[in-house]
């Protein structure tokens, strides 16, 4: 059918009329080939106006219209509806903005007149192009969502509840109540806020129809208005929200207290906490952050975090029980370990690390003080036997795990007594061996069989004897050649022999002049030991420098305090004989070259530069590698010479048989020992129960990450003392003291608590119901709704960036908030108004407009600090009746309804009120009174006076400002964020709770500053126009999308991955694109990009807008 | 009458043009010379539509889309961002001056800067003189 | 009358807008931090707030007569903290501007230091010594004198020559030039 045109010339009174020339416009088009009527009007979009257009449709027969007025963004749909009032389809319609676009944009007539007459025209050409379109109906689902826990949130949750349809209520806070629970009166009513709020929170957590979900937070949207899929992830609260009753038992035990937020860290609470007793739901959650630095860098996973925290709170005996969860060696290591904790440990950013290790000697040493108990045997619970080979760090912590599995272990070891390296390596100076002694009992009284004396290494014959399994924890005893000629002469001896005599208590023939070549722990020890049985004179040959020495770096400093000499880059090259006995050594000079495998600089002999040593005994410490006589024949070694082993299993190359510590790497810590032991126990575990070895390792674990460091005073470590340098060389009494109980105490305070919780489980004990699982994960929830209510409210403005004021630098100088939770009766100081030191102030300064009204801030004005300023002053009367109270304002902001009344009854009450935004506060006092106080610079503008007015407390009206991640909530949700992050609404005026996205609605804080009143209102109507559409139950689909013309598609698919909703799949048996009309929005991204132009853009046809271009420049 | 710019805007509909709006509604004055054609998203305007319009008359051509990360439909924006520096290249082998076209992101609370944007628009095209087809020289003269 | 004083608060008020520094005078919210950090305010007639409220009222003669603007020792502290950064610091230099221009010569201290810097500047570097004394007797002696023991104390260690300094080797005559020029483009009516 011929389109037959009418177009419509709206006057808008004088707004278009004003400036554009309409008769000019309406005869110009009037002559236009295609327009079969072109009128004026005064108000188009009234009745008469639009009964104008329906008249003429009927008597003309009009199929096409052309509004040319407003934005189609104000009346597109009205006369979409006119249209379809007057039988055609509302899609042959095309507006002109001739209003926002031209009259209003100039003041020259002429070009608004042109203007005018090129756009109308463009909308001419177009609709003659322009298509009937349909739409499909699709249902609305008719859950709702609704995101954000405060008083907005609830208020609309419970508005659509009350009419029986369902609400999912997420907050990603324990609780829900935002920031309304925090306050204490709400003006002007002065209404108490938690009791006003209470009762609907309560509704709101046993409404039949309210799903709550806290300590959650919305991850994922996708869909259309009443066809939603969202993915919400439940954040783990480690305790059954079910099973809790609120009795706090768990919190009584918790040894972690941190700053609380919910009062604004004016107060503390622990890591398993309640935030508020009014809490919905009532349950306790933990705080956990993650796994603390200094447990994820142990190798063996030894809980650091946990017995320091327990150590802090005086609970030494439960401090203990944390670490005999992993493993048995406190005395041990808390001694010799390497403590990789400590340079892990994040309070070394701040001063320095806490001493770790000397909290766990001190727990041990504690203990041994006080008597140990011994250990209850343990249950055997399953019928199979291992064998453990050697009882160093390795064996033993692998048949510690083991026993307590219930399985029956045997320690076969070779030498007299057990221990390996920790007693015939280690130095009773560093290690007493009766430290050692009670931690192997410990390990026997569990029922662990050692086995000593014995031999082991035919696989075979152990398998004979009923041992199922084998763990092979040999060590590397071996000490490795220098392949110097005269090595062999007598004096020459290897460090691990010459430590494992004298730990065996047998006597070693040494010279005066001891030299000792080596730069690891072996060749350390063996020189301070060396000094100990009365060389006069030791020294240390290394061929590299200080930095690269392998040794433990305060091993080394004690060395040379008792006066070992340490000659560095030095070789030996010759051992020079005379009658068989060592007399000299000839060594050589080095100097540092290239890095080689192990990172550190290749030593390279400095040509002519030797020289020679007298020397008594020479004691080499160059390394071990491991004694394959001792172990089983098949089994298969690694390159360097250990024996092979999974990385992950521990396996050796033969089937059932394990290897771990220094058999498999080499000589290494003892604490990497442990961790291999206690890494081959889960294997064994696992291949003796047949499950597969390898799932789930190695684990994973989340290290914290930001640990807040803001405010924390400096303090220095704990030190030790040590025994002075000479009665340390005239013995082998132990060199380190160990700390006292204070100071281990305040030690072990220092720690940041990284993670919050520290996993100590003393809260799973004391639960009596049970409600304690710590080992909950996330969980992700996916939800359908047909609507969504964004209620995200707002966080207080942070004023520590405006110096001038001193927040965060000079004390009792306040927020808003924190004075909220000051005066609140069931605050952090029970309603108690006081200063930093406890004192009541005697004067008080609240500052209007800090971060408001602001250029540099924020520009817009908050809205509600004046009414709640006023507030102020007057709870400060009823809570300090003789303090004088100041308010320094630039204007006072009282709209609504009862608020200038409230304005006037503050007044009356006789607080002061200064017209002017002070310039700043400071503490430098000018004349005696003015010292120890706060003194507000201002002028007093309505006098036209500069004053210094010194108060005691200041209290800072902080502005609203949006969360953090306004902007990341808003891509979640498809809304777009205005002026200072807030969310953006369809209309400032006419639609201020919907977004431009169909289906989701804001209301609240997240859309602007508002005071409760307004949020309410605001929520109820985001809740009837959800409700409205609900009750409609249906709504249609876009219909200006996309449409592949099959026939012209060439089935090259760039537009399937173009499309941002995945709407457009490929049919491999017609080998053309489809595109999905329910999914399409209509972006247009394919159309544009189809080669073959086989993609029709209904309503934005490629023709429709030729023509409008056309249309614009004719 | 002496000659003035002619341009075609084309405007997102979910940013751009509700900005341009904005502009109208604080009746912010600007130069008249640019004239809207609305499309849902910046990543409808095919470079045919660039070409059509100078063919059609127009001296410049301006797209404005919504600013990268906040496009209504997710990614539009983006690749309208790829598309338009490609076709300011092949622009300038016709001998057509790339700055007759302009890629500029506006969203809807930024009024003034629609404005300030179709001003330097304006200004630039005026300097750049009439698009002129035929004159033969390719991209090293004007008329 | 009062029709006057409206015409006059336009015209003053609009002088100042379109002196350089003066352009935002109409934001102004007479919130009062710029005078409330101001650390010499208590030397000025009126403070900086004030004046721009007298600005607007079209007190143009008690502005300009006004010892306030010459006080003003370019600190910033107002214009770091004004909530609608304007920028008073340029606002009240350029009422000095005007001052200056119109021949008002304020009884103040600072005036006479400042036209003393100037003077001294034309030489390209200032001569400390004669420039104090010539501030002391312009202003009050007894001052002086009584900073006598300061002067002393800088002489003594070789931080106030009493020699005129020799002129600048470079740049010195460009120095000559740049103050001569900006004199002739005062007298001619503004840096415009």
């Amino acid at each position: 059918m011929e389109p037959k045109i009418g177009v419509y010339i709206c006057d808008c009174g004088s707004n278009i009329l004003g400036k554009v020339d309409v008769p000019k416009v309406v005869e110009y088009i009037q002559n236009l080939p295609t327009v079969t009527i072109a009128r004026e009007y005064r108000f188009m979009c009234s009745g008469p106006g639009q009964d104008l257009i329906e008249q003429d449709i009927k008597e003309m027969g009009l199929n096409r219209v052309v509004v040319a007025s407003c934005s189609p963004q104000m009346h597109e749909p009205t006369f979409r509806r006119l249209m379809q009032r007057a039988g055609l389809n509302p899609y042959l319609f095309e507006m002109a903005n001739i209003r926002e676009h031209a009259s209003w944009v100039t003041d020259d007539p002429d070009a608004a007149t042109e203007k005018a007459r090129a756009l109308v025209s463009a909308a001419v050409r177009r609709v003659y192009y322009q298509e009937p379109l349909e739409t499909r109906e699709v249902p609305v689902h008719p859950d709702t969502l609704v995101v954000g826990g405060g008083i907005a949130g609830i208020q609309a949750a419970l508005e659509i509840a009350d009419s029986g349809h369902k609400v999912y209520l997420v907050e990603r806070e324990p609780s829900i109540g935002g920031h309304m629970i925090q306050l204490d009166k709400t003006f002007p009513t002065l209404d108490c806020s938690a009791c006003i709020l209470t009762p609907k929170m309560t509704l709101s957590g046993t409404h039949p129809f309210i799903e709550l979900m806290t300590y959650s937070e919305v991850t994922e949207v996708s869909g259309f208005i009443g066809n939603f899929k969202v993915k919400i992830r439940k954040k783990p609260r480690y305790i059954d929200v079910d099973e809790c009753n609120g009795c706090s038992d768990c919190e009584k035990v918790c040894p972690v207290t941190v700053p609380s937020e919910f009062n604004m860290k004016l107060g503390t609470r622990k890591a398993t906490y309640r935030p508020f007793p009014q809490a919905v739901p009532s349950a306790y959650v933990i705080d956990k952050q993650g796994k603390s630095p200094c447990s994820v860098t142990c190798p063996a996973g030894v809980n650091a975090h946990g017995y320091v925290a327990l150590i802090s709170q005086g609970k030494f005996k439960e401090a203990i029980e944390v670490l005999r969860r992993t493993m048995p060696f406190a005395g041990v290591c808390g001694r010799v370990c390497t403590h990789p904790c400590e340079t892990e440990c994040e309070r070394g950013k701040v001063d320095q690390p806490i001493a770790i290790r000397a909290l766990k000697r001190f727990m041990a040493d504690y203990e041994l003080k006080n008597g140990r108990e011994k250990a209850q045997p343990v249950e055997r619970t399953k019928k199979d036997k291992v064998a453990v080979v050697g009882s160093g760090p390795a064996g033993l912590a692998c048949a510690y795990d083991l026993v307590k599995a219930g399985y029956t272990v045997t320690v076969f070891e070779a030498a007299d007594k057990a221990g390996g390296m920790l007693r015939y390596g280690i130095p009773e100076y560093r290690l007493p061996k009766s430290i050692l002694d009670s931690e192997i009992d410990y390990v026997k009284e569990l029922g662990v069989e050692i086995k000593t004396k014995t031999t082991v290494k035919d696989i075979d014959e152990i398998k004979k004897q009923g041992y199922k399994a084998v763990f092979l924890a040999n060590g590397a005893w071996v000490s490795q050649k220098m392949n110097i000629p005269g090595e062999d002469a007598e004096g020459v001896m290897h460090a691990i022999e010459f430590l494992k005599q004298v730990s065996e208590g047998k006597k070693v023939e040494l010279g005066n002049k001891v030299a000792v070549v080596g730069g690891g722990n072996a060749a350390v020890d063996a020189a301070r030991t060396a000094l100990r049985l009365g060389a006069k004179d030791v020294s240390i040959i290394y061929r590299r420098s200080r930095a690269e020495m392998p040794a433990i770096a305060s091993e080394i400093d004690e060395m040379e305090e008792e006066g070992v000499k340490i000659r560095y880059l030095t070789n030996p090259v010759e051992v020079i004989a005379a009658n068989g006995k060592l007399a000299k050594v000839r060594c050589i000079r080095m100097e540092l070259g290239e890095p080689d495998a192990s990172g550190r600089r290749r030593p390279v002999p400095v040509d002519g530069s030797e020289f020679e040593m007298e020397i008594g005994t020479l004691i080499m410490a160059t390394g071990q590698a491991v004694n394959k006589s001792m172990l089983p024949g098949n089994i298969a070694y690694s390159e360097s010479g250990t024996v092979k082993a999974d990385e992950i299993t521990y396996e050796t190359s033969v089937k059932g048989v394990f290897a771990g510590g220094d058999v498999v790497a080499g000589p290494a810590t003892v604490i990497e020992a442990v961790a291999a032991g206690k890494e081959a126990a889960i294997s064994i575990d696992r291949y003796l129960q047949g499950t597969d070895m390898k799932e789930g390792r190695p684990e994973e674990k989340e290290r914290v990450k930001d640990v807040p460091k803001k405010g924390v005073a400096k303090q220095p470590r704990a030190t030790m003392s040590k025994l002075p340098v000479a009665e340390r060389t005239r013995s082998f009494k132990e060199v380190e003291a160990g700390l006292d109980e204070n100071a281990a105490i305040e030690e072990a305070n220092r720690c940041l608590n990284c993670a919050v919780c520290c996993e100590c489980l003393l809260c799973v004990s004391a639960c009596e119901r049970n409600a304690v699982r710590h080992d909950m994960k996330e969980e992700i929830v996916e939800v359908d709704v047909g609507n969504i209510i964004l209620a995200t409210g707002f966080k207080e403005f942070d004023p520590s960036v405006m110096q001038q004021y001193g927040y965060g630098r000079l004390p009792n100088v306040i927020t808003g908030l924190e004075f909220e939770r000051m005066v609140n009766s069931a605050g952090p100081t029970s309603g108690k108004i006081m200063l930093k030191n406890g004192e009541e102030p005697k004067s008080l300064a609240i500052v209007h407009c800090v971060g408001s009204r602001d250029i540099n801030y924020h520009e817009y004005c908050s809205s509600v600090c004046c009414m709640y300023s006023l507030k102020f002053s007057h709870l400060l009367r009823e809570h300090l009746p003789n303090a004088e109270v100041y308010e320094f304002y630039i204007d006072i902001r009282a709209p609504r309804k009862g608020f200038e009344e409230f304005y006037n009854r503050i007044l009356k009450e006789g607080t002061i009120l200064y017209r002017g935004r002070p310039g700043e506060i400071t503490d430098v006092a000018e004349t005696p009174y003015e010292q120890g106080k706060l003194i507000v610079k201002f002028e007093n503008t309505l006098i036209g006076e500069k004053e210094r007015l010194p108060v005691d407390m200041v209290i800072l009206s902080a502005a609203l400002e949006p969360h953090e991640n306004a902007r990341d909530v808003a891509r979640i949700f498809n809304i777009s964020c205005g002026e200072g992050d807030f969310f953006i609404e369809r209309h400032p005026k006419l639609d201020p709770v919907a977004t431009m996205t169909e289906g989701v609605f804001i209301a609240g804080c997240c859309e602007s500053p508002k005071d409760i009143r307004d949020s309410v209102a605001q929520a109820s109507a985001a809740a009837a126009r959800v409700l409205a559409l609900i009750s409609k139950g249906k709504v249609e689909t876009e219909a200006t999308i996309a449409e592949i013309d099959e026939e012209r598609c060439s089935g090259c698919r760039v537009c399937n991955l173009l499309c941002p909703y995945g709407a457009i799949d490929f049919d491999e048996e017609k080998k053309v694109s489809k595109i999905n009309d329910a999914i399409c929005k209509g972006c247009g991204a394919c159309v544009a990009a189809c080669p073959s132009a086989a993609i029709k853009h209904k309503h934005y046809t490629t023709q429709e807008i030729m023509a409008q271009i056309e249309g614009i420049l004719a | 009458m002496s000659w003035e710019p002619k341009i075609v805007g084309f405007l997102c509909n979910w940013c751009s043009y509700r900005g341009a709006d904005l502009a109208g509604t604080s009746r912010i004055h600007f130069a008249p010379n640019v004239k809207v054609i609305r499309v849902p998203c910046s990543t409808r305007v095919e470079p045919s539509f660039v070409i059509k319009a100078f063919q059609s008359g127009a001296d410049g051509v301006l797209i404005l889309g919504c600013h990268p990360g906040d496009c209504h439909y997710i990614e539009g924006n983006y690749k309208t961002m790829r598309r338009v520096p490609l076709l300011k290249k092949m622009l300038k082998q016709f001998g057509i001056e790339p700055e007759r076209v302009r890629l500029d992101w506006v969203s809807a609370s930024e009024g003034q800067k629609y404005a300030t944007v179709v001003n330097e628009m304006t200004e630039k095209v005026r300097e750049l003189g009439p698009f002129n087809a035929n004159n033969g020289e390719g991209q090293h003269g004007k008329n | 009358m009062e029709t006057e004083t409206i015409k006059e608060a336009k015209t003053f008020v609009d002088e100042v807008a379109a002196e350089p520094g003066g352009e935002k005078i109409n934001e102004c919210i007479q919130c009062g931090v710029c005078s409330g950090s101001c650390p010499t305010v208590e030397w000025w007639q009126y403070p900086p707030r004030k004046i721009i409220a007298m600005i607007r009222a079209g007190k143009r003669d008690m502005v300009l007569s006004s010892t306030s603007a010459f006080n003003c020792v370019t600190c910033y502290s107002c214009m770091v903290r004004c909530p609608r950064n304007i920028n008073p610091t340029q606002l009240i230099h350029a009422v000095e501007a005007i001052a200056e221009r119109e021949g008002y010569k304020p009884k103040t201290p600072t005036l006479t230091l400042h036209r003393g810097l100037r003077d001294a500047m034309k030489q390209g570097r200032v001569w400390e010594f004669s420039l104090a004394m010539l501030f002391y007797f312009k202003t009050s002696l007894l001052e002086g004198i009584k900073m006598m023991p300061v002067a002393w104390d800088l002489i003594s260690r070789g931080l106030m020559p009493l020699l005129p300094p020799k002129r600048t080797k470079k740049g010195g005559q460009e120095v000559t030039a740049i103050m001569k020029a900006v004199e002739a483009m005062q007298k001619s009516g503004g840096a415009k």
